[in-house]
This record gives C-alpha cells, structure tokens and sequence, in this order.
C-alpha cells in the first residue's frame, strides 16, 4: 500500500479551526495549494534545469511551507532537499529529487480532488 | 484579548490563511499581508496592529529587516514580532531575534504554541500600554509644578527677592510666580497694632471731625 501523501490528522485539526457561518477552511486551504502548487513546481524544474541555486532555494522553500502547513510531509521533506541543494549549490541527484517531487505532487492532488 | 489586533504577513496564501484562522478562533482581530511592503505600509498606519505575526522570507522587504526598522523608530508603545521561520534554521531564528524581534514560531505553526506566544505578546504591549500612560501623565503633572529650590537673594531690608533676570519682586508676587501658591490677605495681630488701628483711628477722628462741622 501506497503512502499516503496528506496526513488527514493535519486536515482534522484544520477543520477544527472552522467558525459558524464561514466558509470551511479545508476546502479554502486546498484549493490555495492547487492554485500555487504548480507555478511552484514549474519554478523548480527552471531553476533545476538553469542551475540558479536562489531560484531554486526560494521555489523550494515557498512549496515546502505550503506542503507542511496542509500536512503533505513527504512533499514537505523533498522540498526541503532541493531547497539545501539550491542553497549549498551541491546539485548531485538534483533531477531524480525533482521527478520525486512530481510524482509525489501527482499522488497527493489526487487524495486533495478526493476530499474537495 | 479580542480587541488586539494582529497583523499576519506571509506571501504563502496557505500558511497565511491558516495563521489568521488560528487567531480568528482565539478571538483576535486579524489584518493580512501577502508581502513585507504591505506589511510596512500597515505598520506605519496611526492604526497600526500592536502585535505583527512577520514570515521570515517575503517578497519585498523581509521579516527581519521589518524588524530594525520597526526598532529604529521612537515609538512609546513598540510592535510586538513574531517571527514565522522553518523548524530547522536556528541560524535564521539567532538572527531574526538579533534584528529586533521579540519571538519567534516554526512553521508550519502548532495552534497551541502560537497562541501561547501571541498572548504573551498581547501582556507585554498591555504592560507597554498602561506604562506609556502613566509616563504621559507623569510628564504633565511634572509641567505643572514649579518648585522653589536653591538660594533666594533677599533685600535685608525691604525683603524684596531678586529674580532669574535681576529683578526685584516683592516676595507674594515672586512666590506666586514659582510656586502654586495664592495668597489671600489678611493682617496679624502685631500689624493691626502697628498699623490698621492708626488708620482706623485716623479715620474715626476725621469722621467726628466732619460731624462737628455739619452740626456746626
């Protein structure tokens, strides 16, 4: 069995933050992830294929925040590799961190579309 | 404690959504900012939030860099910072608290933690509050007292008092002046001897004097 990719602990605790007659923070959280994820992403892979080191130490750091604040640990933890990469300027298994990064991001958006 | 306001800035949209709604809960009044020029731009408002929640890295200026701009500004009541940084930069949380802030919360934030450290902010610029207060009223009762101290050159015989800019003052009208003192006149037992009691004779005399020539 697969990983999953969002802790539904974190989830829990978000939706405990609900108000009466607000809209549900869960939702609200999720689909502010869905919406930046992906210029994110996209940033990761330039700074990656360029080899700018601050670009790629700021994109990882900003999905990485996002990721751990929703509870997508695994997210969370690989953005943090490719942050220290982009920050030491120490590139070796650079690509293989980023195809990892994808896959998990695919993994995780399916378990969001599931509770959206 | 729900009438603090709290500005939260961090250009994530997630964690800056989750913060607020961490507050909101609690009870406070939250303000946003999706960047650190807006964060400034709140924090230089005649309203500004007393307590700022600050992300260490934001477009624009960052957390620590609001951090000793707020400290370089003479303020009474002074913000109180929180600084929003990764669990794993101890580096970045030295210098955050180096650079003027008075905390510090990692990310992604734990609700219990940050509203433990939010209220301690929230006593402290209570404390500032009422200290800031009891200064101003200090300053202006210390403006309303004029205190006589020092030596006072006094005329030996006429006891006329020379003043600042060598006048001399009889002593009720420089004692007014220095002091919060008014006098009400009246006369002692010795001078109404020495002089009431003449004039009122004098008087009397002049009285009987005129009678005698009416009558006359």
């Amino acid at each position: 069995m697969v990983k999953p990719a969002l802790d539904l602990a974190v989830v829990k605790r978000l939706r405990q933050l609900n108000q009466p007659g607000q809209p549900d923070l869960v939702t609200e959280v999720l689909v502010l992830f869905r919406a930046d994820a992906p210029a994110r992403l996209a940033a990761i892979n330039d700074a990656v294929h360029s080899g700018n080191g601050p670009a790629l130490q700021r994109a990882a750091h900003a999905l990485k925040g996002a990721a751990g604040t929703i509870g997508a640990h695994a997210l969370h933890d690989l953005c943090k590799i490719l942050e220290e990469m982009g920050k030491t300027g120490v590139w070796g298994g650079a690509s293989a961190a980023v195809e990892e990064t994808h896959r998990e991001y695919a993994q995780l958006c399916e378990e969001i579309d599931h509770l959206l | 404690m729900s009438d603090v306001p709290i500005l939260v800035a961090d250009d994530d949209s997630v964690s800056r959504t989750v913060v607020a709604a961490m507050l909101r809960k609690a009870g406070y009044q939250v303000q946003l900012a999706s960047d650190g020029d807006q964060a400034w731009a709140a924090l230089q408002r005649p309203t500004a939030p007393s307590i700022a929640v600050l992300d260490w890295m934001m477009p624009g200026i960052d957390g620590p860099e609001i951090c000793k701009r707020i400290r370089q500004k003479e303020m009474a009541s002074p913000t109180y910072i929180i600084l929003l940084t990764s669990r794993d930069a101890s580096a970045d949380i030295v210098a955050g608290l180096r650079a003027g802030a008075n905390d510090y919360v990692t990310k992604p934030p734990n609700e219990d933690e940050l509203l433990a450290r939010v209220s301690v902010g929230a006593r402290v610029v209570g404390l500032q509050h009422a200290l800031a207060d009891r200064v101003r009223r200090l300053e202006e009762a210390l403006s309303n007292v004029k205190q006589l101290q020092g030596l006072l050159p006094i005329c030996s015989y006429c006891k006329r008092i020379r003043d600042d800019q060598n006048y001399w003052q009889q002593v009720e009208s420089y004692i007014t002046v220095h002091s919060g003192v008014q006098f009400s006149h009246s006369y002692c037992p010795d001078c109404y001897e020495q002089h009431v009691k003449p004039q009122l004779d004098a008087l009397d005399c002049e009285i009987d004097d005129s009678d005698g020539q009416t009558r006359a």
